[in-house]
């Protein structure tokens, strides 16, 4: 999976874990994310198992922000805004080959890899 | 028929077989580990892991290749969608097997992205017996036995809540129930997984189906209130200003009975999937 380089558009929520340190202790991103955008796409999780017995409570564990469920994120950018340290990045997408190119009423699905590989449903 | 209910039903729907819960099943290896992740500290990292790995693993929704490797590999904490009645048997089976009070606490999906924290997830049997003292954080934790448990499902369908059943990955031994969750999308991350993602495995479809009896609901609603549109999560039911009453898209039902519940006029049939020829493999 790893090897693919994927062209389609979407873009990312870059998360800069050294600036933001402890999500716990702010989390105005996932709010804007879920109550003020309505893309719930910004969560918080624990950046390592804990340990019960020298963490106690929530304030104890170490929290980082997930992007999740990309597909809904809208690229409007709030939770970059929201941010106070300056720790989110919003990176649009490189824009790929047009597909047009190569398709034909026959083939469902094509695409066009950074390589040039073009791939196809087709079966042939 | 879906390849749970055939393997691991002993002759029914897989979450009705008894063996299901036995120690034979919940002790060993694979579910062992599943049980131990899920009653100790790593609950919200088994949890969680799914939300944050799920858009790594699908870079590119419209890419069938990667949505499939998902479907099947992935997202394997697999949830489906029970009907009450059936939810309320699946409490009766784990006291039966194993009697310990179910946990009930916060949703993870709901509190993990900040949004009204709820405390409708029931973890049940082995898992609750180990998570009030691994997870000292999670004060929310409250115990309910048997009775208690079951006015909360009754209590969340009344609130237009889907039901779901949740087990760690199916294995060759049996299939155990490891949650019971009541959910509604968008909070859901399975429910989401499955329609952001078309990740089967996020959210699978329940064992029945809706369908519309014409007559009752022209007579009933018609043009005027349709509250059962307005409680499906999943987008099944169409109304037709010229038949005048609504639609069920069988390919989009996921059986959840929440529109069942609120009909007014008893319009909503319920029906096994497995008795409709087409919906058969539609999971």
């Amino acid at each position: 999976m790893a090897d693919y380089k994927y062209t389609t558009a979407r873009h990312q929520i870059k998360y800069n874990k050294e600036k933001c340190g402890n999500a716990y202790e702010c989390l105005k991103c996932a709010d804007v994310a879920t109550k003020k955008v309505g893309c719930c796409c910004l969560g918080w999780m624990n950046s390592s198992e804990p340990d019960p017995k020298t963490q106690k409570r929530y304030e104890d564990i170490d929290w980082n922000i997930i992007t999740s469920f990309m597909p809904d994120c809208i690229g409007c950018g709030e939770c970059v805004k929201a941010c106070p340290k300056d720790a989110l990045e919003l990176v649009l997408a490189e824009p790929r080959d047009p597909a047009s190119k190569i398709q034909r009423s026959d083939i469902v699905y094509c695409y066009t890899l950074k390589d040039g590989t073009k791939i196809s449903t087709r079966d042939s | 028929m879906c390849r749970y209910c055939v393997e691991y039903g002993g002759g029914t729907k897989w979450y009705l077989n008894p063996n299901n819960y036995s120690a034979a099943v919940q002790t060993a290896t694979p579910h062992k580990e599943g049980i131990a992740a899920l009653g100790g500290a790593g609950k919200n990292t088994f949890e969680m892991n799914i939300a944050a790995g799920a858009d790594g693993a699908v870079p590119d929704v419209n890419y069938p290749d990667t949505v499939n490797m998902v479907l099947e590999n992935v997202l394997n904490h697999a949830g489906q969608v029970v009907p009450i009645e059936d939810a309320l048997k699946v409490v009766d089976l784990t006291f039966d097997s194993y009697n310990v009070d179910f946990v009930k606490q916060h949703c993870t999906c709901r509190k993990y992205f900040n949004m009204e924290p709820l405390e409708v997830c029931l973890y049940i049997g082995r898992i609750a017996e180990t998570s009030g003292e691994s997870r000292p954080w999670e004060k929310d934790q409250k115990r309910l036995n048997r009775e208690q448990v079951k006015d909360h499902l009754r209590a969340m369908s009344k609130a237009n809540m889907v039901h779901s059943l949740w087990h760690g990955g199916v294995a060759t031994d049996g299939v155990p129930v490891l949650a019971i969750c009541s959910c509604v999308y968008p909070d859901c991350m399975g429910i989401r997984a499955r329609e952001v993602y078309g990740a089967m495995n996020g959210m699978r479809k329940g064992e029945y189906v809706a369908r519309i009896d014409p007559e009752k609901c022209r007579e009933g609603c018609g043009s005027t209130a349709k509250q059962c549109m307005g409680v499906c999560n999943f987008g099944s039911l169409r109304f037709s200003p010229t038949h005048q009453h609504v639609f069920v898209v069988p390919q989009r039902c996921f059986g959840c009975a929440t529109c069942r519940n609120v009909c007014p006029y008893d319009a909503i049939e319920w029906l096994e999937r497995t008795s409709i020829p087409a919906l058969v493999d539609e999971w």
